[in-house]
């Protein structure tokens, strides 16, 4: 075969950058570190932080690129290369308040974000089962790592190795269901799959390899039945692991699903209809009735960012009953869109919540709801970018959360055969407005028991969340720039 | 100036007042208190503008702002009023204003109060002005959530259940009426799938509507949706124990104000776009009323907490107004209407009274109480003249609405007129009995120290009660303007039944 490098590098281009930085920032490290603890871990970070923004830059000059056999750089993979790499500047600002109570191991950890994002970048690019494989065990062990990243604490070791066994299984599921894809059809690119599945009958052991392809998917995503491992490991990481995973590796889980259920079976999706929206109803159903009982408040993300999954699975449901006619077409790409909106507006909400939870679970690392009690009349401008985020979440005007619903329902209220699953999925916005209301309700209506001193966020922080509530507040007003580029992102996925 | 861009700042002035409210330091209460008045004062100044320039022989929507917001899903930012609008903004304006008024009693974090009041209100004000399904939807659900903070903090009587349960059931009515906006916006009935609804309206009107069997599916969804707000009986049951939990501005504003969201939404948006379906359906809703009516008013008569009186009999009044819906006859319709805006007035001044002596009293027991009328003479004056215009004595803008339901509804349902007529009796009654238990007889001792309100602390007491006085003695010039607004739909609504809006 062959490779034209210079293609290759303009395609991969973000990679090698990330690649490069996170081998710089353990130079870093080696050299500027030895055995001391707080100067270099911070310049670590500064390294790190000004080699993201430059990344993010970078990913803002990309253009699209189709000449390259071993990945795309179509609007969707740049849409997703931006969203990733914002991811991690964030993740590496929410880390900050967290990581200064931290004795030991402080130096590694923008490392492995940044490896863990590079991986999630090329995930955005693959159009082959390899680089899939690639991508995601990159990003998988290195999250095994930074879940286990205080090896100090039992539950972080726990969590780590829940992580390790979940994710050894979602790989198997994933590498079997490959083998059947490439028995079948005699190539791994995900061309040849499209030829397959549009070519009308597919061989049962096709499916069968595709389903299995699914399901190892819906690991990372948190569908149920394949969210047990959240809950456990979204409260035994660390809190700025827990915000990194809940985002960031859950965005990577969709971006793979979209690329599958959208572009590779395309039309032939009618088939597989039935199991995403069967999904969608059991990991609302789940995510939602699971969150209500909660008491820790990483436990409670774990299972508000379930049913965030549902949401999104819902969404990857539409069209494929109603293809006649461009209406079709239409409805699926607004679908896919609406999912683009839907993943910005959970970053903005959940960078919020993951941060104020830093603040308040101090340096014993206890995040039990009871810490957020009283907040109100403790640090009134924490409680109020809660009380955002929270809204936000629950999909509650003037917030970027609800225009995401909004679009996710819009868009499935297209396809009249997905009637019964947009009723469950307007109960359970009814349902979920309950416990994060509650949330509020231990703020506001509470008085404080936690009786410690909360720490000043520092100024990044603080940054962060001025910038978290504008955000959400600004998306939730005047969303069209983002919709946009969600519409933009989405087009390139039905070429 | 004024012209192009007066919608626009009903919404602008509530919201940039909570905006600078948050960045006012707590502690300078008088001066937060001076800016939300002020803000209420100029939306009220508007409103009034607006009434008297609403250019009645022209009629339709006025005043528009358009502006693109975001044109691959349909959505515009488009605000116009026609004469059912501008009575509620009238009467939002007037409210928002009595309640920043009787606002000063609310000491403890006066800051997020206001904030909160004024986000609700900005709400509110979206709903009446929208031409857009979208931020019709988007501000209806910004005036329902504000509320459930409002009542959790600074409310009274079992607060946390009471504004859960409100929030929970609004919102849940709120997504039906969504799942039934999102059908119509999918029905075809615009060649693009768009919100707006002034286009939609055009379709319906052209004869381009849709079938008479997707009607009558999508309208009980519209219908159950927005009549949760409204609260038409069985869905009103969040609506009593939120009123008696929630504090007195919040009462006010939402028996005064947002309860009307449900019945103008109706009216706005359910039946001009599915006539047939309104048709076919609207007699259930005035068999509903009577329940609203009836049972609310017994139900009230046995209530100990005044507050709750008040509660449910804003729930059996509300059944007025579905009956005048319901009849849709001009003149019922007309009455519909012009009793929001009464009922509005009148029981935002029910609970701010009841709200400036149990801030003294800490209690609104009909038994604990008796003979304030001595110790609180302007109070008590005031309340019993509430009293009276809510059991419909003429020369209050009540009877003059509550008789125009009636005269306009008994052709089309002699029964439940007869009722709605009964109703007014036991309305008389428990209003009657509230009077003479809290106001008259003996005085227990302990009130002795109460205080009247005095010097300005009237202001927002003579507010309302000149509104209902005057609206009461000239209503003509209301009722012209919302008569405006009625008479499109009455001859849409006519022709649906008689068979005439083509398919």
């Amino acid at each position: 075969m062959d490779i034209d490098t210079t293609q290759l590098l303009a395609v991969f281009s973000t990679e090698v950058w990330l690649g490069a930085l996170a081998l710089l920032l353990i130079l870093v490290d080696l050299v500027v570190g030895r055995g001391r603890l707080t100067g270099p871990a911070d310049m670590v970070r500064m390294v790190a932080l000004a080699g993201l923004a430059i990344v993010l830059w970078h990913t803002f000059t990309l253009e699209p690129n189709s000449g390259a056999t071993w990945g795309t750089l179509d609007t969707f993979a740049i849409y997703f290369k931006r969203f990733f790499v914002g991811t991690a500047l964030v993740t590496l600002i929410v880390s900050q308040p967290y990581e200064q109570r931290l004795e030991a191991g402080r130096g590694e950890f923008p490392a492995l974000v940044v490896f863990t994002t590079m991986g999630m970048t090329l995930l955005a690019s693959v159009s082959d089962f390899v680089t899939l494989f690639v991508g995601l065990e990159l990003v998988t062990v290195t999250l095994f790592m930074l879940a286990a990243w205080r090896a100090g604490l039992p539950r972080s070791i726990e969590a780590g190795m829940k992580f390790v066994i979940v994710g050894a299984i979602a790989a198997a599921f994933l590498v079997y269901g490959t083998a059947f894809v490439y028995g079948t059809t005699g190539s791994l690119e995900f061309s040849a799959v499209r030829a397959a599945v549009g070519a009308g009958s597919i061989p049962m052991a096709l499916k069968f390899g595709l389903l299995l392809v699914i399901v190892g998917l819906s690991f990372k995503i948190g569908a149920v039945p394949f969210h047990l491992w959240i809950p456990d490991v979204y409260q035994g990481a660390p809190t700025p692991v827990t915000a990194f995973l809940s985002v960031g590796s859950k965005a990577a889980g969709v971006v793979l699903m979209m690329r599958l259920v959208f572009s590779v079976l395309g039309p032939g999706a009618a088939q597989w209809v039935t199991i995403l929206a069967g999904l969608s109803a059991l990991t609302l159903l789940m995510g939602n009735l699971g969150a209500i009982s909660q008491t820790d408040l990483k436990r409670f993300l774990g299972y508000s960012g379930i049913s965030h999954a549902g949401y999104l699975l819902l969404a990857m449901s539409v069209g494929p009953g109603i293809l006649v006619g461009t209406h079709g077409a239409e409805a699926r790409e607004s679908a896919a869109s609406a999912i683009l909106f839907y993943l910005v507006a959970y970053l903005l909400a959940n960078t919020v919540a993951f941060l104020v939870i830093i603040i308040v679970s101090r340096t014993d690392d206890d995040s039990h709801m009871d810490r957020i009690n009283g907040l109100a009349q403790r640090k009134p401008f924490l409680a109020f970018a809660l009380t955002v985020s929270m809204l936000s979440l629950a999909g509650v005007p003037p917030f970027a959360g609800f225009v995401a619903k909004f679009m996710i329902l819009r868009a499935a209220m297209a396809d009249p055969a997905l009637l019964p699953f947009v009723v469950l999925a307007l109960v359970m916005v009814v349902v979920s407005l309950y416990y994060y209301l509650c949330i509020l309700k231990r703020m506001y209506f509470r008085d404080p028991i936690d009786e410690g001193v909360l720490e000043e966020p520092g100024p990044a922080a603080r940054v962060l969340l001025y910038a978290g509530v504008l955000g959400s507040i600004a998306l939730g007003v005047y969303f069209n720039p983002i919709v946009e580029a969600a519409n933009l992102g989405a087009h390139s996925l039905f070429g | 100036m004024l012209e192009t861009n007066v919608l626009t700042l009903f919404l602008a002035i509530p919201s940039l007042a909570a905006l600078a409210i948050f960045f006012m330091p707590a502690a300078s209460k008088s001066l937060i208190r001076t800016l939300s008045v002020t803000a209420a004062a100029v939306t009220f100044a508007m409103a009034i503008w607006l009434c008297v320039n609403y250019d009645q022989s022209a009629a339709g929507f006025q005043y528009k702002v358009v502006a693109a917001w975001v044109p691959s899903m349909g959505i515009q930012f488009k605000l116009g009023v026609d004469g059912i609008s501008c009575a509620m903004v009238l009467l939002t304006s007037v409210v928002y204003l009595a309640g920043a008024l009787v606002s000063r009693a609310v000491e403890s974090r006066a800051k997020d109060f206001y904030i909160l009041l004024n986000v609700l209100v900005a709400g509110v004000f979206g709903v009446f002005v929208s031409l857009d399904l979208f931020f019709f939807y988007f501000f209806y659900e910004l005036a329902v959530v504000p509320m459930y903070l409002l009542i959790g903090y600074w409310g009274s009587t079992n607060r946390e259940y009471a504004t859960m349960k409100l929030t929970l059931y609004l919102t849940a009515g709120a997504v039906v009426a969504l799942l039934g906006l999102l059908m119509v916006y999918y029905s075809g009935l615009t060649s693009e799938p768009t919100f707006d609804l002034e286009a939609m309206l055009a379709a319906v009107n052209s004869g381009h509507g849709l079938s008479i069997e997707r009607q009558r599916v999508i309208f009980p969804l519209l219908l159950v949706g927005f009549a949760t707000i409204a609260p038409m009986w069985p869905l009103h049951t969040w609506s009593p124990g939120g009123h008696a939990a929630a504090p007195s501005a919040a009462s006010m504003m939402h028996a005064g104000v947002l309860m009307k969201l449900g019945s103008f939404a109706i009216i706005r948006v359910a039946m001009p776009l599915l006539p047939e379906g309104a048709v076919t359906w609207l007699p259930m809703v005035a068999v509903l009323c009577c329940f609203n009516i009836i049972y609310g008013g017994l139900v009230a008569l046995n209530q100990r907490d005044m507050k709750f009186v008040i509660g449910y009999s804003s729930s059996s009044h509300m059944g007025y107004v579905l009956l005048g819906i319901a009849a849709l006859t001009q003149t019922s319709l007309n009455g519909a209407v012009f009793l929001m805006f009464a009922h509005g007035v009148m029981t935002a001044l029910a609970f701010s009274l009841i709200g400036f002596f149990y801030e003294q009293t800490h209690t609104r027991m009909l038994g604990d109480l008796g003979g304030l009328m001595k110790q609180i003479p302007f109070v008590g004056i005031c309340f019993m003249m509430m009293a009276m215009a809510s059991l419909g004595l003429p020369g209050f803008a009540n009877f003059a609405s509550e008789l125009m339901v009636i005269v306009g509804s008994w052709e089309r349902y002699p029964v439940q007129t007869i009722l709605a007529i009964f109703g007014l009796v036991i309305g008389a009654t428990y209003l009657l009995r509230t009077v003479r238990a809290a106001f008259q007889g003996e005085m227990n001792p302990k009130w002795e120290k109460l205080y009247d309100a005095k010097g300005f602390d009237r202001a927002p007491y003579l507010l309302l009660l000149t509104v209902l006085i005057f609206f009461g003695v000239c209503p003509w010039p209301i009722v012209d303007l919302i008569s405006t607004g009625v008479a499109p739909l009455v001859q849409t609504l006519h022709a649906a039944e008689a068979g005439l809006l083509g398919h």
